[in-house]
Parts: structure tokens; sequence; C-alpha cells
């Protein structure tokens, strides 16, 4: 009471069928939900986890495996003196194996107000807290810059601190309704990371000079997609490219590559299992 | 006469599916030629129509989304509305053989005759050719090309996703609006929108 809590749909999904995220991709469409509840006082957007990428043919979708939890975060006045909470949500939602099935919900929860600071977690929290470690977050001390170029992107990539890059390499998912983009390649690799990849949409979504929104995941080592490494939310502020991508003061190892300068390698910090 | 359309058809589509992928036409751009027999066996052929307003719609009857324009017969009315008045109204199912949405051309003929869809011609895409050069992702995807061949609008049907018929009669129909406005003489700005759909069943 008082104190924010979450609340959600969970949905859990037959194999081979699945869910879209915010954005769906090529085709699809995400799910929605419409919160009706008296006495909240503010419903955030919905969260929505990283999604996976798949791919039916040719065509790229967003989205959701198994099951995912769905949730707001939801505020009531301090004041409130009534001893439950009805929330009532309408759920729509576009399910697809080879057919694609609309479904649709109303749902109804009702919880206790406790006295602030005594409010106890549901048995259902542990949900939350696995759906939340694939939340996104502000990209803080990251940095990201970018080329654009007709059907692709090259970004550099500067952590917050030296470190390897995760040997599960990396997955961007743009945010702009019907962007895909295509694996990340890391070109070349010093304490700024080049990741390459290719990037495709309507321009209605996203115009040319526009920083592109999206999320980027960095899988631990061995980890699941249900524990990154990090979920990081950015907008990658772009300019227009089109030549290979020319780094005067840069250094490399490895391989000879584009735009290369004649400079003797610097040793670069190796952390184990860092792989190209 | 028919084989010799055909080979055409094979000869044009090989050439153009050389392009990559990424490389389809973006809206301002010229749309890719091609040339596909039809139901009736009659060649389709975009050159043939220089000179008037066409219009591809990508369909998958077993999709939701189609189902949506086609129950309320909201995609016939457009269809008889805009061929009235000289537009080219081309339907190309690209879902290959054996995944959904792909019929005979025989059940296609009934099916069309049960909806009472009238397009000017409906191309069977089953090998995805046409649906590939032009970058149809979903159904329904909806292309619009001027009387000089330029591609002008691609994208979504309207602007509301969904599989509601309900939100129909509210939605702004973006290839009505890129059509009163060309049919008028107006200068239609290229534009596109992200299609809302199935993904096209190649």
């Amino acid at each position: 009471m008082g104190d924010p809590f979450r609340a959600g749909v969970h949905f859990r999904l037959p194999g081979g069928w699945h869910l879209y995220w915010s954005n769906p991709g090529e085709a699809g469409l995400a799910p929605r939900i419409e919160w009706q509840c008296e006495g909240v006082l503010r419903v955030s957007e919905l969260l929505w986890p990283a999604p996976v990428r798949f791919a039916e043919g040719p065509i790229i979708g967003y989205g959701y495996a198994d099951e995912v939890l769905l949730a707001s975060v939801f505020e009531v006045p301090p004041g409130t003196t009534a001893p439950s909470l009805t929330l009532h949500a309408r759920v729509t939602w576009l399910a697809c194996a080879d057919a694609c099935v609309p479904g649709e919900a109303d749902l109804s929860l009702t919880l206790p107000v406790e006295p602030l600071g005594t409010a106890t977690p549901s048995s259902e929290a542990a949900w939350f807290e696995r759906f939340a470690r694939r939340l996104p977050v502000p990209a803080s001390g990251w940095e990201f810059r970018g080329v654009r170029r007709a059907g692709s992107v090259d970004v550099w990539v500067t952590p917050p601190r030296a470190m390897g890059w995760p040997a599960g390499g990396a997955s961007f998912f743009p945010l702009p309704q019907g962007w895909v983009s295509g694996e990340v390649t890391i070109v070349r690799r010093l304490e700024d990371w080049l990741a390459r990849f290719s990037l495709s949409g309507p321009s209605g979504s996203l115009g040319d000079a526009e920083p592109i929104p999206g999320i980027w995941v960095l899988p631990k080592d061995g980890g699941s997609p249900d524990s990154p490494a990090a979920v990081l939310r950015v907008a990658v502020p772009t300019e227009a490219g089109t030549d290979r991508l020319h780094e005067p003061d840069a250094t490399q190892t490895g391989p000879e590559q584009d735009g290369g300068t004649d400079a003797p390698a610097e040793p670069v910090p190796q952390t184990p299992n860092q792989t190209q | 006469m028919k084989k010799q359309a055909c080979l055409a058809c094979a000869v044009t589509l090989a050439w153009a599916g050389l392009s990559t992928g990424v490389a389809q036409t973006a809206p301002g751009g010229s749309a890719p030629a091609f040339s596909l027999a039809g139901l009736d066996g009659a060649v389709h052929s975009l050159t043939a129509y220089s000179g008037k307003w066409v219009v591809l719609e990508w369909t998958n009857y077993d999709c939701p989304f189609v189902r949506k324009h086609y129950d309320s017969g909201n995609m016939q009315a457009l269809q008889k509305e805009y061929t009235g008045k000289g537009v080219v109204w081309l339907t190309v199912c690209s879902s290959a053989a054996g995944k959904q949405g792909h019929n005979s051309p025989r059940r296609w003929q009934e099916l069309l005759s049960a909806a009472k869809s009238s397009p000017s011609g409906f191309l069977v895409d089953a090998d995805g050719q046409l649906g590939r050069l032009y970058g149809a992702k979903a159904t329904p995807h909806l292309f619009v090309i001027d009387p000089k061949g330029a591609l002008v609008y691609r994208g979504a049907i309207d602007d509301k996703p969904s599989t509601d018929k309900g939100d129909i009669p509210r939605a702004t129909n973006y290839v009505r609006k890129v059509l009163d406005a060309g049919l008028s003489g107006e200068a239609v700005t290229p534009f596109e929108t992200a299609a809302y759909g199935c993904g096209v069943k190649y």
C-alpha cells in the first residue's frame, strides 16, 4: 500500500507455438493487456522481457516460446484504506505455429492491501524474478555509435570497463515496428567492439537519420536466454556511411582488416573463454 | 502460347531473383517487372500495365488478418471500387505447396467465387518468386504502383493492426488514401508502413 507492486499475465504455450514481442518483426502482432482497476493511481507500460528471434522461412519474428510474463508496475495512493484491490485485465494475443490463432481473455485478480512495509511477496514472486532478469535496463556507462549503410549497420560499442566480448556473442533487437536485424558479427575486437549486422525495415517506423532504438542482449558464458549477462536498452545514434569505416588511430590484433593501420598491434587484455 | 508466356515469366523472375534479399525496391523506386499467368490463363505483365495504377495484394485465406478484411467484405469492396476506376488489382498468394494458404487453381476459383472477390487477376505464386521479388512478408501486404511504374506505397492495408473486424470502420485505409490522391491527379509522396499479418508461407 503506497509501495509500487507488479502484476502481470503469465502466458504458457504448447511446443512449437510463440507469442510476439512489442516489435513482432516482419509479421505477427504483439499481445495487448488493457488494465482496469479502481483505486490505482498509476499503471506503467508493459515490461517486455528480451525476446528470442525466430524465422518462418525467410520471415523474421521476435517473441517468446514456452512461456512469458508480461507485467506492469502499479501504484496505489498512500492513504488507501480498502482491504483489497481487484485488477481486471482484458488480454488479446496472437499465437502462431504454422497457423496463427488470435486469442482473448478477461482476467481478474484480487490482492490484499496491507499496511505499509508489511506486504509479503506472493507465491508467484519467483516468476517475476525470473522474467525480471530479462528486462532491459538503461545502458549507462556504455557508449554506442553507428554508421548506417543500405541494409546494414556498423556499431562501435564501448563497454563501461574493459571486458572480453562475451563468448555467446550478442543479439540486437530493434524496437521500431517491422524492423529486423541479422546475426551480429564482430569485425574487430579491441577495447571497443565493432559489431556489424544487417538491419532493415519500413521507413515509416524509423527514418534514415534517426537513432536506432533497440535492445542489446549479451549472454553470459554458458548462459541461457533466461539469464543473459546484460540486457541493455539503447538508442544508437548513427550517421550515414558509404565506405568501409576507417579509424586512423585504431590498433588491431588478429588478421588484417579493411581500413587497418600499419601500427604494431597492442596487447589487448585477454580474459579466459574469449572467442572471436 | 501459354508455354511461351511461362518461359518469359521464368526468365524475367529468374533474372530479377538475383538481387539479394535486402535490396528490394523501396518506395520511390521502380517497381520490379514481372510477368505471371493468372487463374484465368491470361498473362499479367507489369510493363503491359504502364499508364495504369496497379495494386498487388498478398493473401492467405487461412490467416486471421486476411479473414478480418474478407469476412467483413472490406477487401472485396476495395477491389470492386478501384477496378471500377481503372486500377489493376492483382491478388497474389505465395504460399508454397503443402503450406497454409496454398490451394490448387480450381480451389482458388471456388474460394474467390464464394468470397465474391473480383480482382483484375489472381496470381498463384507457389514458388514464391514474385513474393521474394517484392519482399512480401505478411498477409495482407499491399503494394501500390503508379502509372509510371514507380512503387509509391508498400505496407499494411490500414493503420489498425488487429484481427478485429470492428477496427475497420475507424481505420485509415492506406490503399484508399494513395489511390484516391493518385486518381484525382494529386502528387503522392512515396511512403511505407509496417505490414501487419501472418508471415507469408514460402
